[in-house]
């Protein structure tokens, strides 16, 4: 009575976490297009979208990626076999253990009139799924501990789907070795099913069942080939057609043979009911769990690959945007391939900062946008968000199908609103000269790095020969270098040699430099211009600061690079 | 600090201007194992023209037609010159070998039958040279015979004034015609290195082309700044020729010029090939003989990151610009052993009042003192060390500015050095 | 060319006398053999005295001094930079001297606050660890260029006439009058003859020489001063050694950089004058004295002048003669010519007060009773004087944003359009232009390059705008280049010889300018 309960109470919890997280879908803001569109609208405009859908051959689309990126996989096949391997045995083990086992009064029971859960096919079945499962958690945490990058960044949910996972399928097994060796539990079975009471034949099926199923009696019956044969007769008569021999439970039959020494104990403490609770109700956390930890995936991302199928998100209409992005937020699996796949993921050797990474990122965007992001580590993600070379791979790579790309211009843009840190966008609301007026009054005490700026020893050598422009590919790929860049490189140095470096901050030939260092390779006099340009950049974004004042969340020190 | 790597060779050419070229490249030939090392300076600055004699004496700015009677006559006068060393012959044939070279690596170069050439510069002079890029032959041509020549400047490219060549030289050559045009696809300041680049792509030739060829009336050849590509000029040139079906010729620009950059590519590119390891971008920082008479160095770019022992030294480090003679305010040092330096007494010597005077400034004739085989030798004219050999503008008397003699001079010595090294090896 | 006065030098007093004449409303042409503040009055520091240099030597001169600074001060404040200013002694000192300075100083009403030497460190940090004396004055600098510039432009705007490269040949003298003045246009080679009321000379050094055309002898001492510039501000405050008068113990700081100086040396002519290789030396070893920095520091240009001394007789220090000035109304000598004056010697400083006495003798002499309005009306901040700030013309360049406005010159950051107005300005006034004129009127040629780049590039602008035409670029590039060679000469080591190098390997090995004589 107690399980069913808990099973109906999981159930609702369950149901109710989902319409809350899908509710989320419909309430968060993300990106700059129609801000503040109440759900009402938003939920409308998706039922649109999704009715214009239906009628529309990308349905076909659709059911395509759902066949071809929920049901096979061929994302993941492709990137990685044991990652596959892994997804499919844990998708398709405990997708089969729910249906034919925890729902089998309501699936199996119902077609096959002879079903018995401890009866062939359906016993081996079950264990070879439940050791499907094993093999899909044993290849998650393997990854997960050995993957340098993977390893770094576990988090809590990652470890609780895991441990819940394995809390369920080991519990099961166990229940099953438990059941198949108790002798408490084989006369239970006599009990309720057996029709005669000759205590002989009871005595012969005890010794068939002790040599043959591996039950355990605390006083073990003689065994010799008569009450074998007895027994076996009474076997076949009541017991065989539900029950298969235990060496078919190919996942609890070895852990039977381990536990056999114990059995008497665990058979008087009666282990296997305190197991099927376990079990049961290991089975019920999860359930309610479900919406609220990554296991959500299983919802959010079919319906994250459907709105992939459609196109990106730019193509959707401004309403559906937002909703399409808190879908991806609730898409993510943290599986880590984008993170595998980052441009800029070699940076992490000198930036120790994780929100690089976009299998961070969008973890932190997560809870930066439902308002649970620590304070100290809002600036983490701001500045890390700002190292992307935009090249689109995690968006490509993404399994779970969200258009992460779109995501990153996107809360960029609201990071920024709400007062993040972003030189390179502040600097381009105003030109060199209004800049150079306010980076005169915005002096900072911070340390300018190699001091190169002030000294003129720097410029000294210079023999003014230009080649630092000649071969610099900003201005060479700019088709009008005074309207692009302000400055060439040459016309930077020369404005700081002049002492007007406080012009020179707001140029945006230092802003837009590559550091290819061709300049700096190729000066006849080694005169250090792209380090120049470097150190002033450093400078200008300390002096923004100062400039931006209350509207930036940042402190001064937040800016030094760690 | 980071491990040094470890490099040993027989011979380490030390420079990467036009003598430390000519020296790894006559090392290559002589299949020596050679180790270059330089910082890329001068030779960016170079002009693209071959010089080997233009003035003689320089007080007097006699120009020379035939540069190899003007050589003869410099020995005779001046028989401490670094050509004196050597003799027509041998400076003939290194730069003949040294032109061979340049054609392997796709830079042609042409001679008017062994004679020099003349050929116009942005500032409206002439000036007097030996060997031509192809590029510009066209140009040597149309000066010597008046053609009636249209010359093509371009908007944004400072320093170079078709107007002012036309009204400098209009006497010398009548019948000049200005066109400027803009660059097809840049607005403002046009670096010659990106306009060199985008020429070197037959689209942007077409456009070019199409932008001149209205007008053209009447003149029988086209003169532009040097600007017709880095790696494929004389292809883009022979191209502009056929579409506008008049000679095309380019004119050398203010410094740096994509005319040393191509001398400098087609270098770096074909060295390498001749079996030459090149440490470029990286300067030698400190050196030392050791007992057994072998050079050790360490060469980097920022820091010391290499070291090298090797057998033998060619020393083409250059003059000031090159970064291989110093001076402080008492006298001129040689930057790495430091080589005794022949040089004018005090510093109020060096340089003459008169930035123009004829006979060139005292200071341009201070630099090492060799023996034959380009050994620097002490006061006493004692070689220093058997196998160290200093080549180009750093030897002693001779002023290569005024005489018109850098490229000849570079090869010239460079070659002589690199055959009594070898020589001297043999014995 | 009708003219009631005219003045021959354009130095500051020339310049001064014009706009001064002009004031009063008398028409006057201005004749420079040169260009402006061609001899001392571009040679020297830009050094404002607060008079104190002299207290000991000349303390009338001291008190001029201190009267005209404060005037200059409220009349050209855009001229002039108020640094203030220290006089500093070190170990090895005369005590006597340093004892007596806060006294005579006093005496002669000129104001010093001694000065504690750890705040003295503080104020000026490069000061030498041996510093054993420091007091505070009202030292200030000033832009000659500026200075003159805006006098000559202020005159010109009134109706002066000035005539550059234009020198006096001959007098045609009558009856102790002069009546005729030959001119002669060093451009053009053109003569013109003038009958001028009045003649002032003005010609600071060569007034012996212009005097003797008129058959009057004035006795010269030509004393050359030489002077380096630094390319880093070294100090906020003029720094003076505070002893006797003599070489090397002034440093100025004049916008980005400072200016140390100076030398005496005897000359036989006021001509083709070089800073010697020999004072430089001996410059930075009395400077590093008092600032140690100085000994290392890198120095960017020399130039040097010939103070306009008058002799009287038998000096053996030429810092000892007066640096009061002399106005001569040769009208009243054996020789009488009546309408004929010299005005020379003086300082920078005083340069006002020589005009307006100068022109207060001339008036007198035409009988017009105006009174001197530069005591009072301050010099406006003229176009034609602006292009010598440094910083100037790239900020200019920035704000106006345009993107077919080039920069030439790419050290100092001189755009075509300020070529291009400084072309029209000298138009405007009868003039041609000519590269030196605009070196001298904007900061062209004088970054590190010293002219390597910027050279070819104006010639070859100046050719595209017309300015220039026939194969006048030659001559213009070489005459360019060799006013840049005067200053880069001396200071030929390190870097400067690397950058000498590069200029000479450009402009005579591939233009072969020295080929084209």
């Amino acid at each position: 009575m107690f399980l069913t309960y808990c099973v109906y109470l999981s159930l609702a919890v369950c149901l109710a976490g989902v319409l809350w997280r899908m509710g989320r879908w419909f309430t968060l803001s993300i990106g700059p297009e129609a801000p503040s569109a109440p759900p009402r609208a938003r939920i409308a405009a998706c039922l649109h979208a999704t009715s214009s859908i239906l009628t529309r051959p990308v349905i076909a689309a659709i059911v395509k990626a759902w066949v071809v990126d929920v049901l096979i996989q061929r994302q993941i096949a492709r990137k990685s076999v044991v990652r596959w391997v892994m997804h499919m045995t844990l998708f398709y083990g405990f997708v089969s253990l729910i249906l034919l086992h925890a729902l089998d009064d309501l699936t199996l029971a119902r077609w096959d009139p002879d079903y018995a859960a401890t009866a062939n096919p359906y016993m081996l079945l079950r264990n070879l799924m439940g050791l499907f499962v094993l093999t899909g958690i044993i290849i998650a945490l393997v990854r997960r501990h050995t993957l340098v990058l993977l390893k770094r960044f576990n988090t809590r949910a990652d470890k609780v789907a895991i441990a819940l996972c394995a809390a369920i399928l080991l519990s099961g097994v166990g229940l099953e070795a438990v059941q198949i060796s108790s002798a408490p539990l084989f006369d239970e079975m006599v009990q309720d099913y057996f029709g005669g009471d000759d205590p002989e034949e009871i005595t012969s099926l005890k010794a068939y069942w002790a040599a043959y199923y591996e039950v355990v009696f605390p006083q073990p019956p003689v065994i010799n080939a008569q009450s074998l044969e007895t027994g076996q007769t009474v076997h076949e008569d009541n017991c065989a057609a539900c029950h298969s021999p235990p060496t078919y439970a190919i996942a609890a039959y070895p852990v039977v043979k381990i536990i056999k020494p114990l059995a008497p104990a665990m058979g008087r403490i009666r282990l296997d009911i305190g197991l099927w609770y376990i079990h049961v109700l290991a089975s019920c956390i999860a359930l309610a769990y479900l919406p609220f930890g990554k296991l959500f995936h299983l919802i959010s991302v079919p319906v994250s690959l459907a709105a992939r199928a459609v196109g990106d998100t730019r193509g959707n209409a401004p309403l559906n945007r937002h909703t399409r992005r808190a879908i991806g937020l609730d898409a993510c699996t943290h599986c880590g391939v984008c993170a595998l796949h980052c441009s800029v993921a070699p940076l992490m050797a000198v930036i120790d900062n994780p929100d690089i990474l976009p299998s961070e990122k969008i973890g932190d965007l997560s809870l930066w946008y439902t308002g649970r992001l620590e304070r100290n580590r809002q600036w983490r993600l701001a500045r890390g968000g700002n190292i992307c070379t935009a090249c689109g791979r995690c968006t490509d790579v993404c399994p779970a199908g969200i258009d992460l790309q779109d995501l990153w211009q996107a809360s960029q843009t609201d990071l920024i609103d709400s007062g993040y840190f972003s030189p390179h966008g502040w600097i381009r609301t105003n030109d060199m000269v209004a800049w150079s007026k306010s980076a005169k009054t915005a002096t900072t005490a911070a340390d300018s790095g190699m001091h190169l700026v002030d000294n003129p020893d720097t410029f000294w050598a210079c023999v003014q020969c230009t080649i630092c422009t000649n071969v610099c590919p900003v201005v060479a790929t700019s088709e009008d270098p005074r309207r692009d860049l302000d400055l060439t490189p040459q016309q930077v140095m020369n404005l700081v040699r002049l002492q007007l470096k406080d012009m020179a901050l707001g140029c945006r030939m230092v802003w837009d430099c590559v550091t290819c260092y061709r300049c700096q390779e190729e000066c006849p006099q080694k005169v250090p211009v792209a380090d120049v340009l470097y150190e002033l950049r450093n400078e200008a974004c300390r002096r923004l600061h100062v400039v931006k004042g209350p509207t930036s969340k940042l402190s001064p020190s937040d800016l030094q690079e760690r | 600090m980071p491990a040094m790597n470890e490099m040993q060779c027989d011979l380490l050419v030390i420079g990467s201007g036009m003598a430390g070229m000519a020296a790894a490249m006559f090392a290559g030939q002589h299949h020596i194992d050679t180790v270059q090392v330089g910082i890329t300076g001068e030779i960016n600055f170079a002009s693209g023209l071959l010089d080997v004699l233009g003035v003689h004496p320089q007080d007097q700015g006699i120009p020379w037609e035939d540069p190899w009677a003007g050589i003869r006559q410099l020995i005779k006068d001046t028989p401490d010159h670094p050509y004196a060393r050597l003799g027509v012959d041998q400076i003939q044939r290194a730069m003949d070998t040294c032109i061979a070279f340049l054609k392997s690596a796709g830079l042609h170069y042409t001679t008017r039958h062994n004679l020099n050439s003349h050929i116009i510069t942005p500032a409206g002079t002439v000036k007097t040279t030996y060997a031509v890029p192809h590029s510009m032959a066209a140009g040597a041509q149309a000066l010597a015979s008046k053609t009636p020549t249209l010359l093509v400047d371009f908007h944004g490219l400072k320093g170079f004034s078709a107007r002012q060549i036309i009204e400098t030289a209009g006497r010398r050559w009548p019948g000049l015609k200005q066109l400027r045009l803009a660059f097809p696809g840049t607005r403002g300041e046009l670096y010659t290195e990106h306009a060199a680049r985008s020429l070197d792509l037959a689209a942007n030739r077409k456009a070019l082309a199409d932008l001149i060829r209205p007008h053209l009336v009447g003149a029988k050849a086209v003169g532009l700044p040097a600007i017709l590509g880095i790696y494929r000029t004389s292809e883009g040139v022979t191209d502009l020729e056929h579409q506008l079906g008049v000679p095309v010729f380019e004119i050398p620009t203010m410094v740096p010029a994509v005319t040393g950059l191509r001398l400098r590519e087609a270098f770096e590119q074909r060295l390498p090939a001749t079996g030459i390891r090149a440490l470029y971008q990286q300067k030698v920082w400190d050196a030392m003989v050791l007992p057994n008479g072998e050079f050790r160095f360490s060469a980097g770019g920022l820091a010391p990151e290499t070291t090298i022992k090797a057998r033998g030294v060619i020393l083409a480090s250059g003059r000031f610009f090159g970064k291989g003679l110093r001076a402080d305010r008492s006298r001129i040092r040689e930057a790495i052993f430091d080589l005794p330096v022949v040089q004018p007494k005090k510093r109020a010597l060096w340089h003459h009042k008169d930035l123009l005077q004829p006979s060139g400034h005292p200071i341009n004739r201070a630099g090492l003192e060799t023996d034959e085989h380009f050994r620097p030798v002490d006061e006493k004219g004692q070689v220093i060390h058997p196998r160290l050999h200093a080549v180009g503008s750093i030897l002693a008397h001779q002023d290569w500015i005024r005489q018109k003699c850098g490229s000849g001079l570079s090869i010239a010595t460079a070659f002589g050095a690199v055959d009594a090294y070898a020589q001297l090896s043999r014995q | 060319m009708q003219t009631q006065v005219l003045i021959i030098g354009g130095g500051a007093t020339g310049t001064g006398l014009a706009r001064d004449l002009a004031l009063r409303g008398v028409s006057c042409v201005l004749a420079e053999k040169q260009d402006i503040n061609a001899g001392a009055s571009g040679g020297n520091h830009g050094l404002l005295h607060s008079g104190a240099r002299y207290v000991s030597s000349d303390p009338a001169s001291a008190c001029e001094c201190k009267k005209e600074g404060r005037l200059l001060k409220s009349l050209a404040p855009h001229c002039i930079e108020e640094t203030g200013g220290l006089f500093v002694a070190v170990e090895g000192d005369d005590e006597k001297y340093i004892a007596d300075f806060p006294d005579i100083c006093a005496n002669a009403g000129i104001e010093t606050h001694a000065v504690d030497l750890e705040r003295a460190k503080e104020m000026e940090p490069a000061l030498s660890e041996k510093l054993i004396a420091a007091y505070a004055v009202d030292d200030a600098t000033i832009d000659p260029f500026k200075l003159s510039l805006d006098n000559i432009a202020h005159a010109q705007q009134l109706g002066a006439i000035l005539l550059r490269h234009t020198q006096v040949t001959r007098f045609e003298i009558h009856r102790h009058r002069i009546e005729r003045v030959f001119l002669r246009d060093h451009v053009t080679g053109k003569e013109t003859v003038m009958a001028p009321e009045i003649i002032v000379n003005a010609s600071g050094a060569w007034a012996g020489e212009v005097a003797s055309l008129a058959g009057a002898d004035i006795d010269m001492v030509y004393s050359k001063g030489s002077l380096l510039v630094t390319q880093e501000r070294i100090s906020h405050r003029v720094i003076n050694r505070l002893r006797q008068p003599t070489n090397g113990d002034i440093l100025v700081p004049g916008g980005t950089v400072s200016i140390l100086g100076t030398t005496s040396e005897r000359t036989e002519s006021p001509d083709a004058i070089y800073p010697a290789i020999h004072e430089v030396d001996h410059i930075i070893e009395q400077g590093a004295a008092m600032m140690p920095v100085l000994g290392s520091t890198r120095y960017i240009r020399a130039y040097c002048g010939v103070r306009p001394l008058i002799s009287s007789g038998g000096l053996t220090d030429d810092r000892s003669v007066s640096r009061g000035f002399s106005l001569i109304d040769h009208g009243k000598e054996d020789h009488a010519v009546h309408n004929f004056i010299t005005i020379s010697g003086g300082k920078l400083t005083t340069f006002r007060l020589m005009a307006e006495k100068t022109a207060d003798l001339v008036c007198r002499h035409l009988n017009i009773p105006e009174p001197c309005r530069t005591r009072t009306e301050p010099l406006p901040n003229t176009v034609d004087a602006r292009w010598t700030e440094p910083g100037l013309a790239p900020n200019q360049w920035i704000r106006n944003n345009n993107p077919e406005d080039m920069l030439l010159c790419e050290c100092e950051m001189v755009s075509q359009s300020v070529v291009d107005t400084i072309v029209a300005s000298l138009r405007r006034r009868q003039g041609r232009p000519d590269m030196k004129a605009i070196g001298l009127r904007s900061r062209i040629g004088k970054g590190p390059c010293q002219g390597t780049f910027c050279s070819l590039r104006v010639a070859s602008y100046l050719y595209d705008s017309q300015a220039f035409s026939g194969n006048e670029g030659v001559d213009q590039l070489r005459t360019f280049l060799q006013e840049r060679w005067r200053g880069q000469r001396p200071l030929l080591w390190d870097m400067p010889l690397v950058q000498a190098e590069l200029m000479e390997a450009m402009h005579c090995g591939l233009y072969g300018l020295e080929l084209e004589q």
